[in-house]
């Protein structure tokens, strides 16, 4: 058995490979100056199926100005979501055989992003945005 | 859940200078307690690892019998093979083989359990659809995932250590805890924080410990239904299962006990124990001691007024129709599953509008409180409070003559009674929620004369209202916010409104020399959930203003010049006729919301007045009993003798008229007045527990031991569950030398309550002298941890001295006022030249306060005592 040398801070991978539905890899990218932020990526292959977890956190000095942009990641076609920290809105982000939903939010001066990824045209977009919607739940419980 | 972990590979790669920590790792998870989405396969990996889970998935229990159980021995396996696993990296930080320390969860088997076991609330939803609705939006389905929660479990975790949160989680997030979640870089998958408490939580409970609360249960390995010996099947089996032996299911997952206020002590009592704190025990809520000790249970001889026996589950889940399909329903009714209390934030922030609706009519339903303008008094400001408070009293309003003029300064009394709730107000942690009187004068322009209770424009409390709420403080005399419970040292204020008791609230306004009558004098109280800061702490300043129920208001009309008076209106013509001249119909105004803040959700608070009911008084007698049993508890005993002595001109056959009397004798120490209104108490019955309970004290203090014992035997004869008469009754044997007696009515007074302190100390005692020396050195250790720190007072000190308002808050006795009837303008405005302040009456009263310190000092170097 390894062990990584860093695990995700706002999620572990066996929450990520229950939400995935199996086997992940992962990695962890810290950020911001004093590495209080980070990105996670989980994926999950299996066959030609590939799905794929990301958690992006960010602190911003000037929620007020700087959550714009952020919000602005989900375009003209996000649904606002409610009880998902401060504030919460999903999208869809489809591409050619490749499927997207993703969460934008912040608790109080701190923004993230989660994205749920999948190449299968099995998955159902309703399933992935469910999905997105609990994992961005446990997110934003973490960094309450 | 089967759950299995193996990396595959891992490296981490720093790339020097870009700051960036990249560390890939490669993860295989056998995770099936909450698949995803039903429709995707599992893994063809997943199979093939031996601890493969014994639960179906919810695809699998769409389809009933396409699922075999494992036998309970392969069941057994999987659990010692996850528990083993889990134990490998658990932190055992409280000791080897303790799961849930700091808290008291213990489950069967005394090891770790998987997630999985416990099947999802969806699956019982199948046929408890009515249930699972109500549940989804109550706050056991999100006892552990809101905002609320999560900011100050947070903190602890990462201040002092996930494995601190076991506390809480034992009643927050049970299966966290037993599953062993709540370790460092731990790799159980969190899909059930969504559902807290679910339905196999409490549904699996197989014991109850004594009621010591945090988590004070025995949980079974979840099973919906038994085999026909009676041996629990674990986990999720085939609906058809149930179909074809519903009565099995209802065995296996309903228990009596269920249904008592003890399995709801198991979580609604809590402390802070040794471990959590580094410091000793502290009592952090105790609602269902409140509860034994209310008219409601029947258990205690001492209360005020009596009622029906109602237990916790028959206020908090009410049976009504069924909205959906149920078939836990019983001739047209099921318990509700919303237990319907006084959170409204978190419905507000879910937006579950039909659990925030019925909690607001639950909040102002059954006449919980009774707010009752009882009293005015015209005073001269200048003069001192020399003479008895009752002199001048007019009371009760409506029921006496009176006049009033421009300039008269006029003190009214508002008694607030908690007339029908089982607990206290506010029952559980005081620190975030928060109560308090609002009181309005306003002229017949509307104009206000007098405002107290007001929100600010930060939608925080005005600081000199009267609330009902507390101020713990750590060891720097600093208030503990965002409920760090886990540095309390001494509470600095704690105000409340016990369980059938009352408060006197009062307040001094002058009428302006220009006004006009009639004045409206409003008192109302208000609730909100959750206190304005922490929301702040929560979400930041930039959250929508939450909701603010009024639960109870009383309004009358005082005219300037003459008033009548005006008969009250008899109890049973309350819902026939609305009230007349007095008092006045209740105010229909939207209670006051924080400002309109930059809110980033479109969420707006409900309106939240009072239903237009007629407005009540209690009946005479009972309005001054209240005022009587408030000045008791504020130790104005003349003024509650009085009070109580007019009870019984108006009703000569109420024997608590005359217990009230002699018991307010007895807290003066006039132990033969108290005597003769004992006799005359006991000519009305002479089995009244409650007046053969003072008599018995009456009978220590003059000696005569036997009719002491006498007495109080009668009283745990009636009372059983008495904790107080069993107390007594120990005490009176021990000093009989009865110790044998003695030593079984202290045992039983801890099954009754098991931290209470006179029981330990006393058993310390009693076993000493019987030779059981373990014993005795247990029960003197608890009483060592369990009693007051006579230090803690020392940090309160400090906060007081800082917070000048809530230090007049904290005498019983007190007055709030108009600051412009200060009697002493001339140094308060010479104090603010000299400091420059805004706000002078804070900062004299700090100054007054260092004084007051600092000649409490001197007193004790000189080794004066500072008695009362």
């Amino acid at each position: 058995m390894c062990r990584a040398s860093e695990n995700c801070p706002w999620l572990n991978a066996a929450t990520a490979a229950g939400a995935l539905n199996g086997a992940v890899t992962f990695t962890v990218t810290r950020s911001g100056e004093d590495k209080q932020d980070a990105t996670c990526e989980f994926v999950h292959q299996e066959g030609d199926l590939l799905t794929s977890l990301q958690i992006e956190v960010e602190t911003m000095k000037d929620p007020r100005r700087d959550f714009a942009a952020y919000w602005a990641k989900c375009g003209q076609h996000a649904t606002p979501l409610r009880a998902i920290g401060n504030e919460a809105q999903v999208c869809s982000l489809h591409k050619k055989n490749h499927y997207s939903e993703q969460v934008v939010s912040r608790v109080r001066e701190r923004a993230f992003m989660v994205k749920v990824s999948s190449n299968g045209n099995t998955s159902e977009p309703a399933q992935l945005r469910d999905k997105t919607q609990k994992i961005a739940e446990q997110v934003a419980g973490f960094l309450f | 859940m089967k759950y299995r972990l193996a990396y595959k590979t891992a490296f981490a790669v720093i790339l020097v200078g870009t700051c960036l920590f990249v560390s890939p790792c490669t993860a295989q998870t056998q995770s099936d307690s909450y698949p995803a989405s039903k429709d995707l396969k599992q893994p063809d990996s997943y199979p093939a690892v031996k601890d493969s889970n014994p639960q179906p998935k919810p695809s699998d229990n769409s389809h009933p019998g396409s699922y075999t159980p494992q036998s309970r021995a392969d069941l057994n396996n999987t659990r010692r093979e996850y528990a083993d696993r889990v134990r490998e990296t658990y932190n055992f930080h409280f000791g080897e083989g303790n799961i849930s320390t700091p808290g008291n969860a213990k489950v069967v088997g005394d090891d770790f359990v998987q997630p999985g076991a416990f099947p999802s609330a969806k699956y019982c939803s199948k046929c408890h659809q009515e249930a699972y609705s109500q549940w989804r939006q109550a706050l056991h389905s999100n006892s552990f995932r809101t905002p609320f929660y999560r900011t100050s479990v947070n903190i602890l975790a990462r201040t002092k250590g996930i494995e601190f949160t076991r506390h809480c989680d034992s009643c927050h997030n049970p299966i966290g805890v037993l599953s062993g979640a709540l370790t460092q870089n731990s790799q159980v998958d969190r899909a059930f924080d969504e559902e807290g408490l679910t339905c196999t939580t409490c549904h699996s409970v197989q014991q109850l410990q004594p009621t010591v609360g945090n988590g004070g249960f025995v949980m079974g390995i979840p099973a919906v239904i038994s085999d026909e010996n009676g041996n629990r099947i674990p986990g999720q089996v085939p609906y058809e299962m149930i179909f074809d032996h519903p009565e099995r299911h209802a065995k296996t997952v309903m228990k009596d006990f269920y249904r008592t206020p003890e399995f709801c002590s198991a979580c609604h009592k809590a402390n802070l124990p040794t471990p959590l704190n580094d410091y000793k025990f502290i009592r952090a809520f105790t609602v269902f001691d409140e509860w034994q000790n209310s008219k409601f249970s029947k258990r205690n001889p001492l209360t005020f007024y009596s009622a029906d026996l109602t237990t916790c589950q028959n206020c908090h889940m009410k049976r009504s129709a069924p909205a959906l399909f149920e078939v836990g329903q019983k001739n047209g009714t099921f318990a509700s599953h919303r237990w319907t209390a006084g959170n409204t934030a978190v419905p507000f922030y879910y937006g579950f509008d039909e659990q925030l609706q019925k909690t607001i009519d639950f909040l102002q339903s059954g006449t919980y409180l009774n707010v009752d303008l009882f009293a005015i008094k015209k005073v001269d400001p200048w003069a001192a409070e020399n003479t008895s408070y009752s002199d001048g009293l007019i009371a009760p309003l409506g029921s006496v003559p009176f006049q009033l003029k421009p300039n008269d300064t006029v003190e009214t009394m508002v008694v607030v009674q908690n007339k029908n709730i089982g607990h206290s107000l506010i029952p559980e942690v005081r620190d975030l929620y928060e109560a308090w009187v609002e009181f309005e004068v306003k002229d017949s322009d509307g104009a206000e004369i007098y405002h107290s209770g007001f929100l600010q424009a930060d939608g925080s409390l005005d600081p000199r209202a009267h609330s009902f709420t507390n101020r713990p403080v750590n060891t720097d005399g600093q208030f503990v916010d965002n409920h760090k419970v886990w540095t309390i040292h001494s509470v600095a204020y704690d105000s409340t409104v016990p369980a059938g008791r009352s408060v006197l609230v009062r307040y001094q306004f002058r009428i302006p020399p220009n006004s006009k009558g009639p004045l409206n004098v409003t008192a109302r109280v208000n609730y909100r959930h959750l206190r304005q800061s922490y929301l702040n702490n929560v979400f930041g300043k930039d959250h929508p203003a939450y909701p603010i129920i009024e639960i109870s208001e009383r309004t009358r009309t005082l005219n300037l010049g003459d008033n009548v008076a005006t008969p009250p209106v008899p109890q049973n013509m309350a819902t026939q006729a609305p009230a007349t001249q007095s008092p006045a119909p209740q105010n229909q105004t939207v209670q006051g919301q924080a400002p309109p803040s930059p809110a980033t959700q479109n969420q707006a608070a409900p309106n939240l007045a009072l239903p237009n009911l007629a407005s009540q008084d209690n009946p005479e007698w009972m309005r001054w009993n209240n005022f009587g049993i408030a000045c008791l508890d504020q130790q104005q005993y003349a003024d509650a003798v009085n009070a109580f002595a007019t009870v019984v001109k108006l009703r000569p056959d109420y024997a608590d008229g005359y217990t009230n009397i002699a018991l307010t004798n007895i807290l003066w120490e006039k132990y033969s007045s108290a005597r003769g209104s004992l006799e005359k108490a006991l000519a009305l019955g002479p089995d009244n527990a409650r007046a053969l309970y003072y008599m018995a004290l009456v009978e220590r203090r003059t000696g005569n031991s036997d009719a002491e014992v006498a007495d109080l035997e009668k009283v745990v004869a009636q009372y059983p569950k008495s904790s107080d008469a069993r107390r007594e009754l120990g005490k009176s044997y021990y000093r009989l030398n009865r110790l044998q007696d003695a030593k079984a009515q202290f045992e039983t007074v801890q099954t009754i309550e098991p931290d209470d302190v006179a029981a330990h100390y006393n058993l310390s005692l009693i076993y000493a002298r019987l030779g059981m020396d373990d014993k005795a050195s247990e029960q003197a250790t608890l009483f060592a941890d369990k009693k007051a720190d006579p230090n803690s007072p020392t940090y309160s000190l400090e906060f007081l001295r800082d917070h000048p308002e809530v230090s007049t808050e904290s005498v019983p006795w007190h007055m709030h006022k108009d600051l412009s009837l200060d009697p002493q303008p001339f140094r308060r405005n010479r104090l603010r030249a000299e400091l420059g302040s805004r706000d002078c009456e804070d900062d004299l009263k700090r100054v007054a306060g260092l004084f007051l310190a600092a000649a409490s000092d001197a007193r004790q170097h000189r080794g004066i005592s500072l008695s009362r």
